[in-house]
């Protein structure tokens, strides 16, 4: 793998992007503004650096804006502001100081993956944990990597640390009530 | 399931662009006359419908001659089967661009064996290309008098996420028969009807 951008560049490219896409903050105001919460874990102490972005797309209903940008938590990604519609996990990004490098993971851009939530109605989803694994290739050959599932956090681990996020009581009362579903 | 990392974004946007790159620079004859054949040419009529079509925003693309691209896609149509997830340099010499839903009439060498790769299409070039390949792995068989064949419509159905769900072979031979006369103005040369068969 290479350095893809320096750090000024990434931090204008970060800037740029985020204001094109759709959503703000989650949690800040209520369940039935900021619609559904999707939320996932990605294990990500074999990559390269710290895990600094993860990025999903709305493809159906498609919109000028169909990029998400979600929230980051020591591996938790999550995120509010998502309509009914079918998602795409599209890429994940790392950040490593030493030697100043950018990492952009891009998933396939075709099929539906397990990464891929389809939300039908306003509500809670959970993408699943994964742990990102390096796969080996020649010495000239591109870099490939794996995501592969894994058990722990669970889905009610994540929501007990996502409850602490949460500072609307809606918000509040709903991730409660899914703890409460999955006891 | 192995993913492409960091700098294969990079790399991919580097073939693209090559690919298209070449397309764009080398003269293509779409509808020749026949007349014009060269002894190893072959006129190939066909169809690649993609149900439902890309739609303005499926397809975003945006940069300079990206137009040519709209409701375009690449058919890889030659002597071997290419590889459509792993496209090296040079791959657009098995491929012609064709408009996706109509009948197109393309130059080819003739071969023994005319190869069907599939077709890819691109549905996005920024901020990292992207592209939805719809499979082929078909073989036509040519046979040494051969002019021009007609190999059939491929309807690939799609859901959102490009899943192919189902792919058929439809017969539209009268159609196709027209469209031909039309575009080479020839009115006697036989059009052979040849039917796509696995590879061995």
């Amino acid at each position: 793998m290479k350095k893809i951008f320096s750090s000024w560049v990434l931090i204008v490219a970060s800037a740029l992007l985020v204001a094109g896409c759709g959503g703000t903050r989650p949690f800040v105001k209520s369940v039935d503004e900021e619609q559904s919460l999707v939320f996932g874990y990605i294990d990500f102490s074999d990559g390269p650096g710290t895990l600094n972005s993860v990025v999903m797309k709305r493809i159906k209903p498609l919109s000028d804006k169909p990029y998400y940008y979600l929230a980051l938590d020591d591996g938790m990604f999550y995120g509010t502001w998502m309509s009914p519609g079918s998602y795409k996990l599209v890429s994940f990004g790392s950040f490593r100081s030493f030697g100043n490098t950018q990492y952009t993971f891009n998933m396939p851009s075709q099929g539906r993956g397990e990464t891929d939530p389809v939300i039908s109605k306003n509500g809670i989803y959970y993408m699943g944990s994964y742990k990102y694994k390096k796969v080996k290739t020649g010495f000239f050959e591109e870099g490939k990597f794996d995501i592969e599932r894994i058990n722990k956090p669970t889905e009610k681990e994540l929501l007990v640390k996502l409850l602490k996020k949460a500072k609307h009581p809606t918000w509040q009362a709903a991730i409660q009530k899914r703890i409460d579903a999955l006891k | 399931m192995t993913r492409r990392a960091g700098k294969s974004a990079l790399l991919c946007a580097g073939s693209l662009l090559i690919v298209l790159g070449l397309n764009a620079c080398q003269h293509v004859e779409t509808s020749p006359p026949s007349r014009l054949l060269g002894d190893g040419d072959l006129i190939v009529i066909g169809r690649i419908d993609i149900v439902p079509p890309f739609t303005e925003k499926e397809q975003n693309l945006k940069g300079i001659g990206s137009g040519r691209l709209k409701n375009h896609g690449y058919l890889f149509l030659s002597d071997r089967f290419v590889n459509l997830s792993q496209l090296r340099v040079g791959s657009s010499k098995y491929s012609e661009l064709v408009e996706l839903g109509k009948h197109f009439v393309i130059k080819r060498k003739r071969f023994e064996t005319l190869h069907y790769s599939g077709t890819l299409v691109m549905t996005q070039l920024s901020p990292s290309p992207e592209q939805a390949s719809f499979p082929g792995n078909v073989v036509y068989k040519i046979r040494p008098e051969d002019r021009t064949v007609y190999i059939g419509t491929l309807r690939y159905y799609r859901d959102e996420y490009n899943d192919i769900k189902k792919v058929e072979y439809v017969d539209e031979y009268a159609d196709a028969l027209k469209e031909f006369r039309k575009s080479t103005g020839d009115a006697k040369m036989p059009l052979r009807k040849v039917l796509p068969e696995r590879p061995k």
